[in-house]
C-alpha cells in the first residue's frame, strides 16, 4: 500500500552525517509490531510533543519512516519505524514484488529468511539493527502478534545474535494492576513456548521472571508495560535508550560519584525535548520520581519562554500566544517527516519516498548555558536541575540539608559537566 | 470553574462531576481569613425558575459579587439573556452594590480566528443589557489559562486593602531591582497584586503564570507532596517564588543575572514580616 499521492521529495539518504564513522556508531531502533499497534503514536508522543488523545487521528504508517535523535555530540540514534502491514512472501516471488499479492499467513514457518514486506527486507534491516522493538497491543488478541514477533526473533538470531528485543505490551492504561500482570505473564509464556514449538535449537529459559530472559545463546529480551497516557512510556523508551548507549557504563560511573561526593539521593540525565533520561545513577527510581522531573522540565521551559527570551524581542505585543500550552510543551522547531527506501530491486523504488527529519537543532531557545532550577518540597528534599548542553539537563533528588552546601554541589556538577562535554 | 480553581481538580477530573442540584454552598477560605461563601446555583430551568419567585430573597440578599455564566454554545440565547435579566431585577432590588461579572465560557469550542469576535459581539449585547448596572465580561475555558484570568479579576474585587498592598509591593520592587513582583493568594494561586517596573511584551503571562504552577502543584499532589518555593533562571533572568505571609506566595522577577540567589531570597525573607503585619492590620479592621 504504497502512498502514492505524497509529494516526491528530492532522493537524499537519511543520514544526516556523511562520516562514516558516526553513522557506523549511531545505534539503531527498530520499531515493529501489527497495524494499529500504537508504534506512530509512540514515535508522535515522544518525539514530536502530540498530545496522546490527538493520536487516535494518526493515519496508517505506508512507508518505513527514519527518525534521526540526536542530543548533542555523542548521542545519536536512529528509530527505524516499520509499517504494520507487513505481507510475507516466500522467497520464490522476490523477483516481482509489489505491494498486492495475498498475504499468505500459513507460510509463517518456512522461508522466514526471506521476509519480504511492502518492498522492505527483513533481513537486511535485522543486519544493520542493534535493538528492536515490537509493540504488542494488550487490548487485542495478541496471538498473531506473537507470532510475528517469534518470527523476527528467529530471523534475528540467524542474521544478527547481538540483537536486544524489548516487546512493549502497550496500550494497558485500560486495565487494572491485575490484569496487567496477568497479561504480562500470559506474553512472556506464550513467547516461550512458541519458541520450544518451531523445534528450533533454542534452549529452553530459564525461569526467571520478566524483566530480563537470556537462553544459552544469549537472545536478551525484556518486557514492558507500556501506555501513552502516562509516563510509563517515556520510562520504558528511557531503559531502551540507556542500554543501547555506549558511553551508558562511563555516565553511571559519573553520576554515583556525583551521589557520594555531594550528598545527593537520586540524579537524572535528561534529554529536554523528548523528556528521556539518558542515564541514571544506580539506585532504583520510581516511576512518580520521574514524573516530577519531566514536569519540572515542563516548568522551567514555560517560565522561561516567558520571561526569558532573549533580548530584542521586547517591545513586540503578544496577541495570539498559540505555541504556548503548558501542558504540552513547546512546539518543535524543524521537524519534518521522514521516510527512507531500502528498496531497491524493484521498479516502484521511484515511488518511494524521502524527507529527512533530524532533531539535531536545540529545541528551546530559552534553555541556555545558565539555565537552572531549585525546586523545594514539603518533607525536606529538593530538585536541582541544572544545563549541561542544549539538549542535556541534570535533575538531582537531594535532602534540603544537602542544598545547604550548594556552593560545593556546583562545583562538582560543573566538573560532571565538563566530563560528559569531553566524552 | 469552582472545583479548579478552589479545589485543585484540574480540567479533565472535572468530567466526573454531575449537575448541580439546585444550589451547592461551599465555604472557601480565601487570605487565610477572608471566608468566600460561594453559592453555586444549579442552571436548570426548573431551579432557575425557582430562584426568582420563591427563593428571591434568600439567594439575591447580601450579595457581594453575581457571576453569571454563559454558554457560548447555548442556542437559546434569548432565554439564557432573559434568567440575566431576572437576575439583574434581584440583584437591584436586593444587593444593589454588587459588582457583576459576565464570564463567557466554553470558548475552547469556538475555532480561534472567531474566538474574538464572537465574545465581542457577546460583550456588546451584555453591558447594553445591564444599564445602570455596571458588567464586566471575560471570555474563559477550562482548558486554557482564560479562566484564571477572569477568577483573578473576580476575587481582586474581593480582597480588603488591595491598593495598600500594591503600594507596599511597589515599594518593595524598587529595593531590590526587581523588574515584577507578584503577588498570588495561596490555595488558587490567583494573581491578587501586582506591581511591574519593565513593561513586558505578554500581556497574558498572569494567568499563563497561574496555570503553570497550579500545574505543577497537581504533579506534586501524586508524591504527597507540595511545593514550597521555587527558583527559576537562565541568563537572561531569575525568578523566585516563595512564600511571603501564611496566605500569599510573592514571585520576584529579576532580570539582573549578577544578583545572587541568596541576596534575593534574603530580601523576601525581610519583606515578610512588612507583609505579615500589612495583613494583620488589614484583619484587625
Amino acid at each position: 500500500m504504497v502512498d502514492t499521492t505524497s509529494p516526491h521529495v528530492n532522493d537524499t539518504s537519511g543520514e544526516n552525517n556523511n562520516d562514516p564513522s558516526i553513522a557506523f556508531m549511531r545505534p539503531r531502533i527498530l520499531l515493529t509490531g501489527l497495524r494499529r499497534s500504537g508504534k506512530t503514536s509512540i514515535q508522535r508522543v515522544i518525539f514530536t510533543k502530540m498530545q496522546p488523545s490527538q493520536t487516535q487521528f494518526l493515519e496508517s504508517t505506508p512507508q518505513l519512516v527514519t527518525n534521526h535523535f540526536s542530543c548533542g555530540s555523542f548521542i545519536n540514534f536512529q528509530v527505524q519505524e516499520l509499517p504494520g502491514q507487513l505481507h510475507v512472501f516466500p522467497s520464490s516471488q522476490s523477483s516481482s514484488v509489489t505491494g498486492e499479492t495475498n498475504e499468505q499467513s500459513s507460510s509463517y514457518d518456512d522461508d522466514a529468511s526471506h521476509m519480504l514486506g511492502n518492498g522492505y527486507d527483513m533481513e537486511r534491516l535485522l543486519k544493520r539493527c542493534h535493538a528492536v522493538v515490537y509493540i504488542i497491543d494488550a487490548q487485542d488478541d495478541y496471538s498473531e502478534s506473537i507470532a510475528r514477533l517469534n518470527m523476527i526473533i528467529q530471523l534475528g538470531c540467524t542474521v544478527n545474535p547481538k540483537i536486544r528485543y524489548e516487546v512493549f505490551i502497550h496500550k494497558v492504561d485500560q486495565l487494572s494492576e491485575e490484569a496487567k500482570s496477568d497479561t504480562q505473564r500470559d506474553i512472556h509464556n506464550q513467547v516461550r513456548d512458541r519458541f520450544t514449538d518451531t523445534g528450533n535449537e533454542l534452549d529452553h529459559w530459564p525461569s526467571t521472571p520478566f524483566s530480563s530472559n537470556t537462553n544459552s545463546r544469549g537472545v536478551l529480551i525484556n518486557f514492558h508495560l507500556t501506555s501513552i497516557y502516562d509516563h510509563s512510556i517515556f520510562e520504558a523508551f528511557s531503559k531502551v535508550i540507556q542500554k543501547l548507549l555506549p558511553q551508558f557504563g562511563h555516565l553511571e560511573y559519573l553520576l554515583n560519584y556525583l551521589l557520594t561526593a555531594s550528598n545527593i539521593e537520586q540524579a537524572f540525565l535528561f534529554d529536554i525535548q523528548t523528556k528521556i533520561s539518558i542515564a541514571t545513577d544506580s539506585s532504583p527510581t520510581d516511576m512518580q520520581m520521574y514524573e516530577l522531573c519531566c514536569d519540572m522540565i515542563d516548568l522551567l521551559i514555560n517560565m522561561s519562554e516567558i520571561y526569558g527570551q532573549p533580548n530584542g524581542n521586547d517591545g513586540d505585543e503578544i496577541e495570539n500566544d498559540v505555541d504556548y500550552d503548558p501542558t504540552n510543551g513547546q512546539e518543535m522547531n524543524g521537524i519534518h517527516s521522514a521516510a527512507e527506501d531500502l528498496y531497491q530491486n524493484s521498479s516502484r523504488a521511484i515511488d518511494q519516498q524521502c524527507y529527512s527529519e533530524t532533531t539535531d537543532e536545540p529545541a528551546f531557545n530559552v534553555f541556555d548555558s545558565m539555565s537552572s532550577s531549585v525546586i523545594k518540597l514539603t518533607g525536606g528534599r529538593a530538585l536541582y536541575l541544572k544545563e549541561i548542553n542544549h539538549h542535556l539537563a541534570l535533575i538531582c533528588v537531594l535532602r534540603e540539608e544537602a542544598l545547604a552546601k550548594q556552593a560545593i554541589i556546583d562545583y562538582n556538577v560543573k566538573q560532571l559537566k565538563d566530563s560528559i562535554l569531553k566524552l | 470553574m469552582r472545583s479548579i480553581i478552589f479545589a485543585n481538580y484540574s480540567a479533565k477530573d472535572t468530567r466526573r462531576l454531575g449537575a448541580t442540584m439546585d444550589v451547592e454552598q461551599s465555604y472557601v477560605r480565601f487570605l487565610g481569613n477572608l471566608i468566600l461563601n460561594l453559592w453555586d446555583c444549579g442552571g436548570q430551568e426548573a431551579f432557575m425558575e425557582c430562584y426568582f419567585t420563591a427563593q428571591k430573597d434568600n439567594i439575591f440578599k447580601n450579595v457581594e459579587v453575581l457571576i453569571y455564566v454563559f454558554d457560548v454554545q447555548s442556542q437559546e440565547l434569548d432565554k439564557d439573556l432573559h434568567y440575566y435579566q431576572s437576575c439583574l431585577e434581584s440583584i437591584l432590588q436586593h444587593s444593589s452594590h454588587a459588582k457583576i461579572f459576565c464570564l463567557v465560557h466554553k470558548m475552547d469550542l469556538i475555532s480561534e480566528d472567531m474566538r474574538e469576535t464572537i465574545f465581542a459581539e457577546r460583550q456588546n449585547i451584555l453591558t447594553d443589557l445591564s444599564k445602570p448596572l455596571q458588567c464586566s465580561c471575560f471570555r474563559t475555558s477550562i482548558w486554557d489559562e482564560t479562566l484564571y484570568k477572569a477568577w483573578s479579576q473576580i476575587v481582586y474585587q474581593l480582597v480588603p486593602n488591595v491598593k495598600g498592598l500594591e503600594k507596599t509591593l511597589t515599594n518593595f520592587a524598587e529595593i531590590i531591582d526587581a523588574d515584577e513582583i507578584l503577588l498570588f493568594e495561596k490555595a488558587t494561586f490567583l494573581v491578587i497584586s501586582h506591581c511591574t517596573r519593565k513593561a513586558h511584551r505578554d500581556p497574558r503571562r498572569f494567568e499563563k503564570i497561574s496555570d503553570i504552577i497550579k500545574q505543577f502543584k497537581l504533579s506534586c499532589s501524586k508524591l504527597t507532596a507540595a511545593f514550597q518555593s521555587m527558583e527559576v533562571r537562565n541568563s537572561t533572568f531569575a525568578c523566585f517564588i516563595e512564600l511571603l505571609t501564611p496566605n500569599t506566595y510573592v514571585m520576584v522577577v529579576i532580570s539582573d543575572p549578577t544578583i545572587s540567589s541568596e541576596v534575593t531570597l534574603m530580601n523576601i525573607r525581610n519583606a515578610r514580616k512588612v507583609f505579615e503585619k500589612l495583613e494583620k492590620d488589614v484583619a484587625r479592621n
